[in-house]
């Protein structure tokens, strides 16, 4: 094709334009790129929403996955509704730092590798942040070790990174700003604080939130960001909402009698807006959805997927968004088979494996959903904190960057 | 599937006698059959001979679709080497023909084929090939290049 021009007329006046669309859709991210700085009708045209966060080619999801005691390897996998064969995705391996994962949002993570990263795999461009003046990331990452038992646990960081979920992140989805903010939520009885950072500095927002009631945030329960709000759910199944951009707060008391035994997942549904609270048995997953901001309404009951007790070492629902449920399993053992990722396709209504674990990972490893998008970190040249391109810090970042797949 | 012959004739009066297998994967034709089941012979006005004539060799070739994950490699290798017979002006006229007889693997196939050509072009190559005419200004060009500024990045040198 390289010798072919055309005489006069170009392709997008020879093509209708549902045709000229099957192409474009079709290019990958950085095709579009180039695309869009041809010529201004083709950028105004690639503008539309269309070719925006739902353009379907490279808009695929992926989810990583990392011990939550901050991690040496970090996994990588798309999150289909069922794959053809069993893997464990893509891995990423740190050998002298520990990668903490505290967000994905909007196609940017929030990450911590001996230093605090903003990143954009798709685009591949990430930010240091300085994060000494928060009271919290240091504590999480510092590995500080508070009770005598936890030195015993590879990691030794048990009860630090308990308190990760108390670190949010938002990407306010609005075009005009495309900023993140980090909120880290202060929890002291019953009393809340926000702690708030732009990328630049960080400072004490002067919204509290004070409960009638005494329940502690759930531990290891990441915060739901909807509605350019972030929610932390309670104990008793009531949630602390706070919006980064107007700094309002508010306590929802939907409460929710968990079972003994039930495993629990606190997640937003994009599909049709709304918290949902799954609450799972071995044999029964129930998903609840928050109506009305003040009760948590059954609206699903799905079959579980059949795991066998007598040889379970655990099982955990890591990750929804409304189309899938994703649920990790992992028997005694250490053969790769042993720890699988299954996925439950909420519209087919059928159970299908996203791949395996690596046999050494543990029970307690976190989910994140991640899907691609053109957002910026850019920053303020002054205010940059920079380390030499050849830091250690930065290759595993760019190695964590690069299990996403964004060709077609 | 009886091995019914069926003659399907271009805009420019060439004719092609195909079984009725192959002619059926033009969506166009099957629903002439179902419409009329005494059809032997049919005129397609939008379509050049020589264009026709590549859209039944892709027919031919996928008459048969085999679930087999050897028999799905093999079909996509002789696609791909397919596509690199023709120029991008072939590949737009196939695009127009595939659209016009409803045969939507091939559709798919030469849009795919074009998007992937068109990776690794640079906005002036785009230009160049396409016929797409720069309308921006020096200024406003800079700046749209400093928008998309990561895709001009090379390779795996993400930059801070």
């Amino acid at each position: 094709m390289e010798n072919s021009h055309f005489d006069s007329s170009s392709i997008m006046n020879d093509l209708p334009l549902h045709l000229l669309d099957e192409i474009l859709f079709k290019l990958e991210p950085k095709s579009m790129a180039m695309m869009r700085c041809t010529n201004k009708s083709f950028k105004s045209y690639l503008t539309d929403p269309r070719f925006g966060p739902q353009y379907p080619s490279w808009v695929r999801s992926s989810l990583f996955n990392v011990s939550s005691y901050g991690g040496g390897y970090v996994c990588c996998q798309p999150l289909v509704s069922s794959c053809d064969y069993m893997s464990p995705g893509n891995g990423a391996e740190l050998i002298s730092e520990l990668c903490y994962f505290f967000g994905s949002c909007s196609g940017l993570l929030l990450l911590y590798i001996g230093c605090l990263f903003v990143a954009n795999p798709l685009t591949k461009r990430f930010r240091i942040l300085d994060h000494s003046g928060s009271k919290l990331i240091p504590k999480i990452v510092g590995g500080e070790i508070k009770s005598f038992n936890d030195a015993n646990i590879p990691g030794s960081n048990v009860y630090c990174t308990e308190r990760a979920m108390c670190v949010g992140f938002a990407v306010n989805r609005n075009r005009t700003t495309k900023r993140f903010k980090i909120v880290c939520i202060l929890e002291m009885e019953t009393v809340y604080g926000f702690e708030i950072s732009d990328g630049d500095s960080w400072r004490l927002s002067e919204t509290t939130i004070t409960t009638s009631s005494k329940s502690d945030l759930t531990t290891r329960m990441k915060p739901a960001y909807l509605d350019n709000t972030l929610h932390w759910l309670r104990n008793d199944g009531s949630i602390i909402s706070f919006n980064p951009e107007t700094e309002q707060a508010c306590l929802i008391s939907s409460i929710f009698h968990r079972e003994p035994d039930t495993k629990l997942l606190f997640a937003e549904s994009i599909k049709i807006n709304r918290l949902t609270l799954i609450s799972g048995t071995i044999e029964t997953i129930s998903v609840y959805t928050l109506v009305g901001n003040h009760k948590w309404a059954l609206t699903r009951r799905i079959k579980n997927i059949s795991i066998e007790e007598n040889t379970l070492e655990c099982w955990n629902i890591v990750a929804y968004d409304g189309k899938c449920l994703v649920v990790r399993v992992k028997k005694r053992g250490l053969e790769s088979f042993e720890g699988v990722i299954h996925v439950y396709d909420m519209e087919a209504n059928s159970w299908g494996v996203l791949g395996s674990t690596t046999i050494w990972a543990s029970c307690v490893r976190d989910f994140y959903k991640f899907t691609p998008s053109l957002f910026s970190v850019e920053e303020d040249e002054q205010q940059k904190v920079l380390v030499a391109s050849n830091d250690q810090r930065i290759s595993y970042l760019i190695a964590i960057m690069g299990l996403i797949d964004t060709t077609k | 599937m009886s091995s019914n012959k069926i003659v399907l004739t271009s805009s420019d009066g060439e004719s092609f006698e195909v079984e009725e297998v192959v002619a059926r994967k033009l969506q166009i034709v099957g629903h002439m059959i179902e419409d009329d089941c005494v059809i032997n012979e049919i005129p397609l006005q939008n379509v050049t001979g020589d264009i026709l004539s590549m859209v039944i060799e892709y027919c031919k070739t996928h008459v048969d679709e085999e679930e087999s994950e050897e028999a799905q490699t093999k079909l996509k290798t002789w696609d791909k080497e397919f596509m690199k017979k023709f120029d991008l002006k072939t590949h737009l006229k196939i695009i127009l023909a595939a659209n016009y007889l409803n045969v939507k693997g091939l559709l798919d196939l030469v849009s795919q084929t074009i998007a992937d050509n068109i990776k690794d072009y640079t906005p002036e190559k785009i230009r160049e090939v396409f016929g797409v005419e720069n309308d921006y200004t020096e200024e406003e060009e800079a700046e749209v290049r400093k928008e998309n500024a990561w895709a001009f990045d090379e390779a795996d040198t993400p930059k801070p």
